[in-house]
């Protein structure tokens, strides 16, 4: 939301005052922009030897007088503040004897004067522009450059390079920009302007050749790529490669006066804060029959430039800023009808600009030569020179902002300091502010339903689980400092009003998290989070439709925005939403070998007794209303969601060898009078964690399902989008043979209940399935081939069209999200519901990644943002909310399908400051502290796959566990409720109650979300466990094609864990790909003793085997029994192989009899010849 | 210690005043510390117009001896304007005795007549003149900063001061913006006191085109009306 706002700057101790306060420049501070300075041709008092300037301490809403420039006033001042080190600087022409001083200023309000740090005489038009260095070695020192006439020499224009402002005694080096040869001397305005990454430019206006009146002159941009210090010698012209690049040569006539201000009064230059190669350039000229302001740009460094971006004829005074978004905004007085207009425009791509009108008023004689617009983080602040009439018809004349005097008025008169005697009007300088503010209401549980509510309540208060409803929703605030918010710690609060009247709905604003971490005087974000409380009647849920909407408003400063809540009844079959809502309560998961026995069922010795342990289960935990075996279904220290007890296999086998299976049970609850037939339960996994889980079906992308199996059913289907399978559906009852059944020939019937009604209170059943992610049958393959359902031919000419173990098809991390979906047709679950907002969902969207001195990884998949999205619409976020990660946790997002620099585009755009950096083409770093958001560019209806890594610090306590939570946002949009009826209790809008066209809200919702959860551990507990991970991984990536859009995502992934394994103190390259897991080495590495296992094969090498990518896999052994495959990815068995190959060496290859594949011990026979090294 | 007068000349703001507070502040953007007081003004002496009546106000005072103020103490305070806005805020030179205040006050009232005493001694030539004629300002200049002189030919009564004539040219800044604003702008048929001081050295380009023998105004001093014919007569007598 952009917010303008005028302030006349004069202070009413002056009212009475009738000075012509022409030519303003102001200054704001960067480090604190409630602090800012203008300066005008205000005169000091009678007998003050010290001249003014104006300086505000509360963002420009009140202005003083500060008598403390030496020099009995001045002539020409320009002011400027250093990015961090709240120093400002100024360059002034003395009143006394014109002589040009740079001063120095700590404070606006210290007590004393400015101090002069360096003098010249015979310049004129003084320009300053200072900066902080923010990194390298001279971080901390502040850089001064002032542009100026040089009225001694006739190359004029010229420019004080001051590389460390900061010192007791500065040095200023004059460095002459004009190289070639001038009429008289160059123009009147030089404009240095320094980039933070040491890139300086400096505009100037070439004098060539007067006649009359006119002058012709170039206008010149000249570039020093080092601070200055290179004499502003790198941008040559291709026309005479001299230094400075001669961007136009036009035509002012000297003689003209605009409105009583003479000409030649808009060149301006401006560099890009983003990026230092894009670089605009402003004048003012009458090549044409009018003073035309032309604006144009460059976007390689000075080298070339645009065409005219836009034209305004009758200008004047023109100033450009760029503010931290890339946004450029032009500002300008143009006389219209004998009246000075006065023009704020702004742009984002240089073509199309915006048009504010600020004032209107009456012309004035001179009013300068230039006025000076700024920017600072996403706001512009500038000051302009106009007649003081007070009239509100003056400002804003079309509307759109306000204005304020702070002298005395009566009516459309100004009156002086008594309050009676009218004031003449004069000039006056008028400060004005265009900021960009937002606030943004996400919510993060919506809609909230009587159940959980209930259910809440009978857990002890502000336990998880119980109430308030801890983070229901997040108010994002941007553009503001934190004095502004009132802020000072992460435990400052912004109050949300409840639209409830009495305790209805208790809204609690349990903190915030700052984006730079800090509360100091920087604009930046702030994260508001929000807690829900009921009170025990439920009077929230007094009404009498299915839902109703509430309305959630919260204001910020000028600037609030609103949000729909949606409460719910529960009249059908529900689970409960978890806490958080990707870990739900209701759904478990859980891992069983032979003959364990669970809920009093006993599970088989082999996979094939699977499907009736669970339906056994299943069947137990129903009848015992939760509990069978003694053990309770919700008893977390049954199934809990730690790791190490619900943590699904890839592997067939543990670590000890012994087969394990994987299973989910879902708790689903009915409370009503009439009960619920054919209650199925459909179970997916996805191929990752996900950030986008919402329901799709009808046609059913995700949720695809068969409208009827030969039980005449609808049973669930594996999801396909963009040609591959990304959703596996899991039963109670064994898979069918996909190599030879179609996959809708699928039944479940133990997943298809009748619920029936006991006149009221709760009653639960349970659902569950196999998750035969880990078993070894071929039964999908890894792209969908055109019989998408199957059946699937082990034999298809198109290797990825035949079928492979399901993990080989799906898995693409170690943890995959899981999704049970309430399929009941008297209530279906409309389009777009998630697991996180729609109680027949829940999910369970959790990786963990164990750390020691390793990185924590996971891999994940996102929306696109949607393509098209309009204009002034926020694309969709990642919002990663960094939990207690210790300090010095650095964080990497790896998307290979986005271009980084679109993000971090896309992020200046949309953040005050973000901490977003490039890593690579594709590859984004942050600090891992509070909360980090990252837009997410626009693309087809394809997921991105990503890689999150984290690289935490060395040392971390052991035991101790961290979490990671990322939610991917989007807009979400309703229509505003009337007003709240005046019926005495409940101020609740009913949005169908009237007939009243509604406005257009417009927040932001969580479209999904997962957790990374990192504990430390031990390397000896880590290490056993990562290498079968890598070698299961490495086995699944053989199957992923190259074009896939997995393939480069697990590559890293891969490359990644097997730095992990390193860090663990393996060795990855010893561990080969294994659909078991067990491709690692087995030491020691000797030749077998009498009585091991182990055998040996003798004979020549006949071949060397590469995988697809050229990569060393193995050889063949020609032996006196036949050919044997041995594979191995070690170099150096590449090596031997090759040489042994090559100079047909008889070798013995020793290996362990249950993997007789993998080499353990070569033995060279044949006399060695020395090898090369 | 400065002079009672001298202080008079070097103060912008001069009032008597009672300390009201010690350590605080009146004005926002100032923060409160031991070295500043609050006073009321009780008779403003010496104010710039643009402050309009201060009496009655509250002025915060950065003391140069600030454990020589007590609560409750009256003084006369020769003060420089420091902060004006929400509040005033000055810094203090020195103060004295309240009682001072009709002969600070008399300096005061005597200021405007030094200054024109000051331009009487500097000027060459001083002239009952009447302006026959007004040239055209020099805009040929390309500095910024150029006065755009113009010349005014006068016709001269009389010889006040300086060696007799029967005429002179003066040149006077047309530019309307500093330093050249206050200067006095002359129109044909203007009679007045004249005060004409030679151009500065060395001269700029377009000062090295005055007609030679000729003069410049600058000080809204330098023009007098002819009704202070006798006064001026007087002065001149008194510092001859």
């Amino acid at each position: 939301m952009r917010i303008f706002r005028i302030v006349n700057a004069v202070p009413s101790d002056h009212s009475s005052e009738t000075n012509a306060d022409t030519e303003p420049n102001i200054a704001v501070n960067p480090a604190n922009p409630r602090e800012m300075v203008i300066t005008a041709f205000t005169p000091p008092d009678s007998g003050v030897t010290n001249g003014p300037v104006y300086f505000s301490s509360d963002g420009g809403e009140n202005w003083a007088l500060r008598f403390d420039v030496p020099g009995n006033g001045s002539v020409d001042q320009t002011i400027g503040f250093a990015s961090s080190s709240n120093e400002l600087y100024m360059a002034t022409l003395r009143s006394d004897n014109s002589n040009l001083n740079v001063d120095r200023s700590a404070h606006p309000s210290t007590g004393t004067a400015f101090s002069i740090l360096e003098t010249r005489s015979s310049v004129d038009q003084p320009w300053i522009h200072a900066i902080s260095v923010a990194s390298g070695p001279d971080m901390g020192k502040d850089r001064a450059y002032i542009g100026y006439n040089d009225n001694t020499v006739s190359q004029s224009a010229t420019v004080d390079v001051c590389l460390d402002a900061l010192a007791s005694s500065p040095t200023f080096t004059q460095v002459r920009l004009e190289p070639r040869s001038v009429a008289g001397q160059d123009g009147f305005h030089i404009r240095p302007k320094p980039h933070a990454d040491g890139t300086v430019y400096a505009g100037y206006q070439g004098w060539r050749s007067t006649s009359g009146n006119n002058t012709t002159m170039d206008m010149v941009v000249a570039r020093d790529d080092n601070w200055g210090s290179n004499s502003f010698g790198d941008l040559k012209d291709p026309g005479d490669s001299k230094n400075g690049r001669i961007v136009a040569s036009v035509v002012i006539d000297e003689a003209t006066s605009l409105g009583g201000t003479r000409p030649d009064n808009g060149f301006d230059l401006q560099v890009d804060p983003n990026d230092s190669d894009i670089v605009y350039l402003s004048w003012i000229d009458n090549s044409g029959p009018n003073l035309t302001l032309r604006v144009r740009r460059s976007l390689n460094r000075g080298a070339d430039w645009s065409a005219d971006l836009v034209t305004v004829d009758n200008a004047a005074l023109a100033t450009m800023a760029i503010n931290g978004h890339g946004t450029v905004a032009l500002a300008y007085l143009q006389l219209v009808a004998g009246q000075w207009e006065m023009h704020c425009r702004t742009t984002e791509d240089g073509t199309t600009w915006d048009d504010t009108l600020l004032a209107r008023t009456a012309t004035s004689g001179f009013m300068g030569d230039y006025m000076r617009m700024v920017a600072v983080g996403p706001h512009f602040y500038g000051v302009f020179p106009a007649m003081n009439t007070p009239d509100p018809a003056n400002f804003f004349p079309n509307g759109g902002g306000t204005f304020r005097f702070q002298r005395n008025t009566s009516g459309t008169s100004l009156v002086g300091n008594d309050g009676t005697t009218v004031i003449a009007v004069s000039v006056d300088p008028f400060f004005f502010k265009v900021e960009e503010k937002d606030l943004t209401v996400v919510l993060n549980r919506n809609p909230i339903g009587q159940d959980e509510v209930d259910a809440r309540r009978t857990q002890p208060r502000n336990s998880p689980g119980g109430l308030p409803i801890p983070d229901a929703f997040r108010v994002i605030v941007d553009g503001f400092t934190a004095a502004e918010l009132g802020l000072s710690a992460p435990t400052s609060t912004l109050n949300v009003p409840s639209p409830f009247s009495g305790n209805a709905l208790q809204i609690t604003c349990t903190g915030n998290v700052s984006e730079t971490g800090n509360y100091g005087g920087e604009i930046q974000r702030f994260t508001f989070f929000y807690s829900l409380d009921f009170d025990t009647a439920d009077t929230a849920f007094n009404f009498s439709t299915d839902s109703q909407d509430v309305l959630l408003t919260a204001t910020a400063g000028a600037v609030s925005n609103s949000a729909l809540l949606t409460f719910i009844k529960q009249p059908d079959p529900f689970l409960l939403h978890g806490d958080p809502a990707w870990l739900s309560v209701d759904l478990r998961v859980f891992t069983v070998r032979p003959n364990e026995q669970w809920f009093n069922a006993t599970m088989g010795a082999d996979a094939s007794a699977a499907p009736a342990f669970i339906q056994q289960v299943m069947a137990n935990l129903t009848s015992g209303k939760g509990t069978a075996g003694g053990q309770s279904f919700d008893d977390p220290t049954v199934l809990s969601p730690d790791e190490d007890q619900s943590k699904l296999y890839l592997q067939p086998n543990d670590e000890n060898g012994t087969p394990v299976f994987n299973f989910a049970l879902a708790k689903v609850h009915y409370i009503g009078l009439i009960g619920a037939s054919k209650v199925r339960m459909f179970f997916r996994l996805r191929q990752t964690q996900v950030t986008y889980a919402s329901f799709d079906y009808p046609p059913g992308v995700q949720y695809r399902r068969a409208t009827s199996n030969p039980d005449g059913e609808p049973i669930a289907l594996a999801g396909i989008e963009g040609g591959e399978y990304v959703t596996l559906p899991c039963f109670a009852a064994g898979r069918i043979d996909s190599t030879s059944v179609a996959m809708d020939q699928q039944t479940d019937a133990t997943n298809i209940q009748d619920i029936a009604a006991i006149g009221g209170p709760e009653v639960d059943h349970f659902f569950g399935c196999w998750i035969d992610i880990n078993q070894p049958e071929n039964r999908l393959p890894v792209q969908v081939p055109p019989k998408q359902d199957g059946p699937f031919d082990i034999n298809d000419p198109n290797s990825n069209f035949r079928p492979v173990p399901l993990k080989q098809a799906l898995a693409r991390n170690l943890h995959l999200c899981l999704v049970a979906e309430i399929a009941f047709d008297p209530a279906p679950i409309p389009l777009g519901k998630d697991p996180s907002n729609w109680d027949k969902l829940a999910q369970r969207n959790i990786a963990w990644s164990d750390v020691n001195s390793a990185q924590a990884l996971t891999t994940f998949e996102i929306r696109p943002t949607a393509p098209g999205l309009p204009h002034d619409q926020t694309p969709d976020e990642l919002m990663i909310d960094w939990g207690s990660t210790p300090h010095g946790t650095s964080a990497q997002i790896y998307l290979p399908a986005i271009s980084v620099d679109d993000i971090l585009e896309k992020a200046n755009r949309l953040y005050s400051p973000h901490r977003l950096t490039r890593v690579d083409d594709h590859t984004l770093a942050c600090p891992a502290a509070g909360v980090s958001y990252i837009p997410i560019p626009p693309g087809s209806n394809i997921n991105y796959a990503g890689l999150l890594s984290l690289d935490l610090p060395p040392s971390l306590p052991k035991g101790h566990v961290y979490t990671i939570a990322v939610r991917q946002l989007t807009n979400a949009f309703g229509k505003q409720p009337p007003p709240p009826p005046k019926s005495p209790q409940i101020q609740v809008a009913s949005r169908a109650a009237q007939g009243r066209v509604p406005a257009v809200l417009e927040w932001r919702r969580v479209l999904g979300a997962f957790q990374l959860t990192v504990p430390v551990k031990t390397k000896e507990v880590l290490l056993l466990k990562e290498e079968r991970d890598l070698s299961v991984l490495r086995w699944i990536f053989k199957a992923i094609p190259h074009h896939n859009r997995w393939h480069p995502v697990f590559e890293r992934y891969l490359q990644r864990i097997a730095g992990r394994v390193r860090a663990f103190g393996g060795n990855p390259t010893q561990i080969l790909p294994s659909p078991t897991g067990d491709g690692i080495p087995r030491p020691p590495h000797r030749p077998p003793e009498p009585g091991e296992e182990r055998r040996s094969f003798t004979g020549k090498v006949s071949g060397l085997i590469f995988d697809r990518f050229g990569d060393f896999e193995g050889f063949f052994l020609d032996t006196e029994d036949g050919e044997r495959r041995l594979f191995s990815r070690e170099r150096e068995v590449a090596q031997l192989a090759e040489r042994a190959w090559r100079e047909r060496l008889r070798i013995t290859v020793w290996t362990e009899r249950d993997e007789p594949s993998r080499p353990e011990l070569i033995v060279v026979r044949e006399p060695p010849v020395p090898f090369e090294h | 210690m400065a002079s009672v007068s001298d202080l008079t000349r070097e103060s912008s703001l001069v009032f008597t005043g009672t300390v009201l507070e010690r350590g605080t502040s009146s004005v926002p953007s100032v923060p409160a510390n031991d070295n500043l007081v609050v006073a009321r003004v009780d008779r403003p002496l010496r104010v710039d117009p643009a402050l309009g009546d201060l009496t009655g106000q509250r002025i915060t005072i950065l003391a140069a001896a600030p454990h020589s103020l007590r609560v409750g103490q009256q003084a006369l305070f020769f003060t420089h304007s420091w902060i004006h806005g929400r509040g005033i805020a000055v810094r203090e030179l020195d103060h004295v005795e309240a009682t001072q205040a009709d002969a600070v006050a008399q300096a005061v009232t005597q200021l405007p007549q030094d200054h024109l005493v000051e331009r009487l001694r500097s000027a060459v030539l001083v002239v009952d003149a009447q302006v026959t004629n007004v040239g055209p300002p020099d805009r040929s200049s390309r500095i910024r900063k150029a006065a755009w002189w113009a010349p005014a030919d006068l016709d001269i009564k009389q010889v006040l001061r300086g060696r007799q004539r029967k005429s002179a040219v003066v040149y006077f800044p047309t530019a309307d913006w500093p330093p050249w604003t206050r200067a006095p702008h002359f129109k044909a048929h203007q009679r007045g006191i004249f005060l004409l001081h030679a151009p500065r050295e060395p001269a700029s380009p377009a000062e090295a085109a005055f007609k030679s023998g000729s003069f410049v105004a600058l000080d809204p001093a330098d023009f007098q009306p002819e009704s202070q014919l006798s006064h001026i007569t007087k002065l001149l007598a008194d510092i001859q």
